[in-house]
């Protein structure tokens, strides 16, 4: 079980991620990785955690209607 | 309330000791020994409340689960009936400290189970240190957040490994050429193809060059060697046909002398009409005996003979000839490559036609890789295809003359012993004939003698008219071999010796005067046609040399030479032989070097046919690896379903690919349309994975900076909590490290915010703000006046009572959501030493009893050397008499400020 104090220090870390920008060896898509990150932290914030295969299917969606 | 720790088991071997009762005394003073589990029971009583004390405690907490064992706790003095708890740290073992405070045991009221949230309803217990100052708070604030945001990270770390794996690992599977490699690959190989074909024609055309300039050479030679031998040969020629001439006519008059030497006797009609019967024939047989030995002379001047061999020598010219022309034949075979190749590769590629359809994809041959049948037969093809264009070099075309000279040797030397019986059969039948002439003249001696001495007369030239037409012929055929004379040589020779062999063979034709007649007008054809006047073979001669010299096109004067000036044509020719033979020097060179080319272009091509093939198999092993059904990957299908789609591949060419290219009905058009499209779809598919992979990491990674950062900022707070942690900060991304600081200002400035810190510190103004940069606080007094001070200033005595009291303050809300509040007031030893023991207990009394707390308990180290002396130092023992607790190492009294008083 996520403790409060962890459920209240979780936006604190999606700032810092997402004004560290991308990693300068990683995927270029900006867009399709800010998804894939909203998808991965409610997959991993979950006590149980989504199976990667529906956190896959999750963010294909997003990159398939972005083309 | 009474509260009862009670030790059942114990884990480890140096068990947390804890004190055992603590009585129900409404202001409590508890005084002990250090280590004697004071804190411990405070600190579990606020754990049995659902608190977490060890919230920034990682260590301590790990100790605990470690060494407590099983305790019970018993409460005492709810109306309710007495709560009994079991608490133990083996169950804590693996579990965070969130749940472990939510749920730290079993409990019941009364002897009946009970939830956690009925017991807490009933009371609460808190603790509040009097070591640990504002800064301190404010640090272990921090310091619950850093412990916090670190056991998230490592909670992540073994998820996003896991996830790492399996999305590495669908990377793997996706990590083929993008559409822009494969289309360079594509215009690659069709560059390699053209650059084949170029390279192709550039062979062939330096060798169809070479193969003109040594024609030249070659020619050039002839018509020099021409120059050098054929005006001599002429001329001996002219001789022998001369000497030939003679002999005939001298034949002639020797044949009319024994016909008249023979009828010199009178002899009856039948006799005498026999007599001309034999005589005749005798002389047909005997011109036939002569044309066999001319035959046999012309073949063995043509085998280069000076007389009938033995059987043994005849033997081993048949094997020096066979011998010498297997040499000839391998030295054309290596000599043309291309050819033999050809050859080779077109048995071998009728062998494998001979494996089945159905077995041709067996591995017949293991490279670098196993190759089928199939793919051996189509390689040998198309290869054959490639040899057929290339030309022949020069020294080829000089060595099959070579061999066809000596085939031809050959065969007259296997022809020799028949020629040989055939002169003497006719010699046999030249004696039989005049055998019976020789009855039927019935000459006297001297008569036949006389005929005898023409007989011999008449042999010898006969014997002279065979040597000269044979030298004749001979010098002929050496003209011809030089290719100055067309078919007059050794092809006519031949035709001629078998004309006449068959015109003699049959035995009966000799009784038959037509047929030697016939025999006899071929005899003569042959020789005229054979051996032509001097004239008309110096003309046929002068015509061939003039033919080849025009097929010459060296320096401009060898436009200018004729046959007849041959002291000028030598010169000529000599200087055009040495340019020619420069020049076929060159042009080998120069197609040596085209070869060259030709076969790394080809290699060069094959490398990247086999990278473009490569690259188209492992396009469709992946797609199909992703789609196949109950595989690795069933559980993302879906997905792959959804890239497929967005890549516009239809089931149909989806089923074309899965078949892997090879052998589909797709044009080449449609075949590289899809590969763009499986490949645009596994790029998606890997795109996503590495989105997903570097999403999981950043969010762990997000995690543990936001710890590393608390730690360090409590570090700076509150020295004396922070450690050493998982995490480090590195190189912290500024933008990043303002959001942490505005973040965590907001939050210290929340807690200084709180109505009771406010009300106590800060002049009840509205708003507290820190700057942590500075740790310095600022707010706005009574007067609107902007106040800041250090974070350290508020660490005087004054201070520190204020903020006791602030805390106290924070807990008055407890008292709504419970019946009972108690509260611990802990490492309060610093107030005694400073005299404001006495004001905190008043303060406790009067303000916070009744109010915020039901019952206090104030916990101090042992004042003296043992529990008696303290409780006589401190004026406590009447306390001893009403509840109180007094054991070996702490006592419990009441410390109702009247009675410290």
């Amino acid at each position: 079980m996520q403790s409060e104090t962890t459920a209240r220090l979780a936006p604190l870390v999606a700032q810092v991620i997402e004004v560290e920008g991308p990693s300068t060896d990683g995927p270029d898509d900006s867009s399709l990785a800010a998804k894939a990150l909203g998808h991965v932290r409610t997959a991993l914030s979950n006590p149980s955690p989504t199976d990667l295969a529906d956190v896959f299917a999750a963010v294909m969606d997003d990159a398939t209607r972005d083309r | 309330m009474k509260f009862t720790f009670t030790r059942v088991a114990e884990t480890g071997s140096q068990p947390l000791p804890i004190i055992p009762e603590i009585p129900d005394i409404r202001l409590a003073q508890l005084e002990g020994r250090n280590g004697i589990g004071k804190t411990l029971a405070a600190r579990l009583l606020e754990l049995i409340s659902g608190e977490q004390p060890f919230a920034a405690l990682p260590k301590a907490w790990a100790s605990l689960v470690r060494l407590l064992g099983t305790v019970e706790v018993r409460i005492e003095g709810a109306p309710e009936g007495p709560i009994d708890i079991s608490l133990d740290s083996a169950e804590w073992t693996d579990r965070s400290q969130a749940d472990c405070a939510a749920n730290p045991g079993t409990v019941t009221i009364a002897g009946n189970p009970a939830t956690w949230d009925a017991v807490r309803r009933i009371f609460q217990v808190r603790r509040i240190a009097g070591d640990e100052g504002l800064a301190e708070t404010l640090g272990r604030t921090l310091r619950e957040q850093s412990i916090a945001a670190e056991e998230e990270a490592t909670r992540l770390i073994p998820l996003v490994a896991t996830w790492s794996d399996e999305l590495d690992a669908l990377r793997d599977v996706t990590a083929v050429a993008s559409p822009a490699e494969l289309q360079a690959l594509r215009t690659a190989d069709r560059d390699a193809a053209a650059a084949v074909k170029r390279a192709q024609t550039a062979a062939r055309k330096a060798a169809e060059e070479a193969a003109l300039i040594a024609d030249r050479w070659v020619k050039a030679t002839q018509a020099l060697e021409a120059v050098r031998t054929i005006p001599g040969l002429l001329d001996a020629y002219g001789t022998h046909l001369v000497r030939h001439e003679a002999a005939r006519f001298r034949t002639s008059q020797l044949e009319g002398d024994l016909a008249r030497a023979g009828a010199a006797r009178v002899h009856n009609a039948q006799t005498q009409k026999e007599i001309g019967v034999w005589t005749r024939r005798l002389d047909l047989r005997r011109t036939a005996l002569t044309r066999a030995r001319l035959q046999e002379r012309q073949l063995l001047t043509f085998l280069g003979l000076e007389g009938e061999p033995s059987e043994a020598t005849l033997r081993e010219l048949q094997t020096a000839t066979a011998e010498a022309l297997k040499d000839l034949k391998a030295r054309l075979r290596t000599v043309d490559m291309a050819s033999t190749v050809r050859n080779v590769g077109t048995d071998i590629e009728a062998s494998l036609e001979t494996i089945p359809a159905s077995g041709r994809d067996e591995a017949i041959a293991e490279l670098d890789r196993p190759v089928s049948a199939a793919e051996l037969l189509a390689g040998i093809r198309v290869r054959r295809d490639a040899l057929r264009d290339v030309p022949r070099p020069g020294e080829a075309v000089d060595l099959e003359r070579q061999i066809s000279k000596l085939e031809a040797r050959s065969r007259r030397l296997r022809e020799l012993p028949e020629y040989l019986d055939t002169t003497e059969r006719k010699l046999s039948n030249v004696r039989d004939a005049e055998g019976r002439l020789a009855t039927l003249l019935a000459l006297t001696a001297d008569q036949r003698s006389a005929r005898e001495g023409v007989e011999k007369e008449l042999a010898d030239s006969r014997e002279v008219l065979v040597s000269a037409s044979s030298e004749a012929v001979r010098t002929l055929a050496d003209i011809q071999a030089l290719g100055a004379v067309g078919s007059a040589g050794e092809e006519l020779g031949r035709d001629t010796a078998q004309d006449m062999l068959e015109s003699t063979a049959d035995e009966s034709a000799e009784n038959d005067d037509a047929a030697f007649e016939a025999a006899e007008e071929a005899l003569e054809s042959a020789v005229r046609r054979i051996l032509r006047p001097v004239d008309e073979v110096t003309a046929e001669v002068a015509t061939w040399f003039d033919s080849l010299i025009a097929d010459i096109p060296a320096p401009s004067s060898t436009r200018s030479l004729h046959w007849g000036d041959h002291g000028t044509n030598e010169s000529a020719l000599t200087s055009i032989v040495a340019h020619f033979h420069q020049e076929t020097a060159s042009a080998d060179e120069r197609l040596n070097e085209a070869a060259s080319r030709l076969d790394e272009i080809e290699h060069d091509r094959e490398s990247t046919r086999n990278a473009l093939r490569s690259e188209r198999l492992a396009l469709a092993a992946a797609i199909t690896t992703l789609l196949a059904p109950n595989g690795r990957w069933t559980r993302f299908a879906p997905a792959v379903r959804r890239a497929v789609t967005a890549a516009q591949l239809t089931d149909s060419s989806l089923a074309l690919t899965t078949e892997g290219f090879i052998g589909g009905t797709a044009t080449d058009q449609e075949q590289a349309a899809i590969e763009v499209a499986v490949s645009t779809a596994l790029q998606a598919i890997g795109q996503v994975a590495e989105e997903i992979e570097e999403a999981a990491s950043k969010w762990r990674d997000g995690w543990g900076t936001v710890s590393a950062y608390m730690r360090r900022e409590t570090r700076r707070l509150a020295p004396r909590l922070a450690d050493d942690g998982a995490w480090s900060l590195g190189g912290l991304d500024p933008a990043a490290e303002a959001v942490l600081q505005g973040w965590t200002e907001h939050a210290i400035g929340s807690i200084l915010s709180s109505e009771a810190l406010r009300s106590q510190l800060f002049d009840g103004t509205e708003e507290v703000a820190f700057d942590l940069v500075d740790l310095a606080v600022s707010w706005r007094d009574k007067d609107d006046r902007r106040r800041r001070r250090p974070l350290e200033a508020f660490s005087s005595g004054e201070q520190v009572f204020a903020y006791t009291r602030a805390k106290l303050e924070t807990f008055r809300s407890l008292r709504s959501t419970t019946r009972f509040v108690v509260i611990f007031l802990d490492e309060f030893g610093a107030f005694v030493a400073r005299d404001r023991f006495s004001e905190l207990l008043r303060y406790v009394h009067e303000e916070a009893l009744g109010t915020i707390a039901d019952q206090v308990v104030v916990m101090l180290p042992l004042s003296a050397n043992d529990v008696e002396q303290a409780l006589a130092s401190r004026s406590l023992r009447a306390g001893r008499e009403e509840g109180s607790v007094v054991r070996d190492n702490y006592f419990v009294v009441s410390a109702e400020p009247e009675r410290v008083r």
